[in-house]
């Protein structure tokens, strides 16, 4: 069942293909499943909801933090630059990870996503969460009213 | 300051039913205001009403919920129970805030701020008030858009201090709803309740 080769191919939903160490992809529940479950003699998974660009972020990330002999400080160097994208590519990741059930990789994100608009004004929060106001001045303002010591 | 240690504040938490400062029947009972209050705001506009002093905004601005609802208790108006509260741990102190609560629901004797007289008895307050708030609270979390996925806006608002939280709800509409929401606070709550950093 387990033993069809050493190397397991993911396929995104733009037909880029990314090569991976079974060792490596089993670690995740859900490929692990899709491996048994298919008959994948071809050893290829295709990952519907993933784009080429996305995923080989994860797979960087998957790859550095199964590598042996890596230290803490390096993983947390590594997860530093890592998360260093766009508000719309971390979106991006997180919605990868929570596909592919990786938890570790989702507490990274929103965490990183904590970090970004924690103590930051709303205009930015807005920004980073891609969300449109959609109060009238009168009602932000009202609102605003009503939470005023938040605000001081 | 006494630390808040493993409490399940969510099976005591307030459910609106006033405090000392003031009880239920002084609230206007309609679906609309102080049935319908969630946990923050009914503490952050006892924080508005009660803090008048800045020291205390400021010190209440930098606590998580937790800690301000032990403030918040605290803030007894009269000296000898403000005494008595500040040798009482936090678990003692909440049981001892709802059995006052519970004296004034039951016995509608009035209390040392409000004498009886002037209390509007609980006959008039609407037997489906719940469950109606019930219903409107499941509306408001099914009509949310999220750019995130539901689960992951819940983790991230939660690790928020509450003053953030505030902040936030000006962020859109779906946000107010979202972090005013009875599902919400709970998850909150359960998340401010400090954990050994091995589980974080």
């Amino acid at each position: 069942m387990m033993s069809l080769g050493k190397l397991i191919t993911l396929k995104t939903n733009d037909n880029e293909e990314f090569k991976l160490d079974k060792t490596v992809a089993v670690k995740l529940e859900i490929i692990k499943n899709i491996v048994q479950d298919v008959d994948c003699t071809s050893n290829v998974i295709p990952l519907p909801n993933i784009d080429g660009k996305t995923m080989t972020k994860v797979v960087k990330y998957w790859k550095k933090h199964s590598e042996e002999g890596v230290t803490e400080v390096q993983l947390k160097n590594f997860d530093q630059d890592f998360l260093k994208m766009s508000h719309s590519e971390l979106h991006d990741v997180h919605l990868a990870a929570k596909y592919l059930d990786d938890n570790q990789l989702k507490e990274v994100i929103i965490q990183e996503f904590l970090d970004r608009i924690k103590g930051k004004p709303i205009e930015e929060i807005r920004e980073v969460f891609g969300i449109v106001n959609d109060y009238t001045p009168e009602e932000e303002e009202e609102v605003r009213r009503e939470n005023a010591w938040a605000f001081e | 300051m006494v630390q808040p240690h493993n409490i399940p504040v969510q099976d005591k938490a307030n459910d609106g039913e006033g405090n000392e400062v003031h009880p239920a029947y002084q609230m206007v009972q309609s679906n609309k205001t102080p049935a319908s209050f969630s946990e923050p705001d009914l503490i952050t506009s006892r924080c508005c009403t009660n803090f008048r002093c800045e020291g205390r905004k400021m010190m209440a601005k930098a606590m998580n919920l937790t800690q301000l609802i032990m403030f918040s208790l605290i803030t007894f108006q009269c000296r000898q129970r403000q005494k008595m509260a500040k040798e009482m741990n936090f678990t003692q102190l909440i049981k001892w805030y709802q059995i006052q609560v519970e004296e004034e629901a039951n016995g509608g004797q009035g209390n040392e701020f409000y004498p009886a007289g002037q209390m509007v008895q609980p006959n008039n307050i609407p037997v489906d008030s719940m469950a109606d708030q019930n219903n409107n609270e499941e509306e408001d979390y099914a009509v949310i858009n999220y750019n995130l996925p539901k689960d992951a806006v819940e983790r991230i608002l939660a690790g928020l201090p509450v003053r953030s939280l505030l902040q936030f709800k000006s962020v859109c509409k779906s946000w107010y709803n979202f972090i005013k929401c009875r599902n919400f606070i709970k998850i909150y709550y359960n998340h401010q309740i400090p954990r050994p950093p091995s589980l974080i």
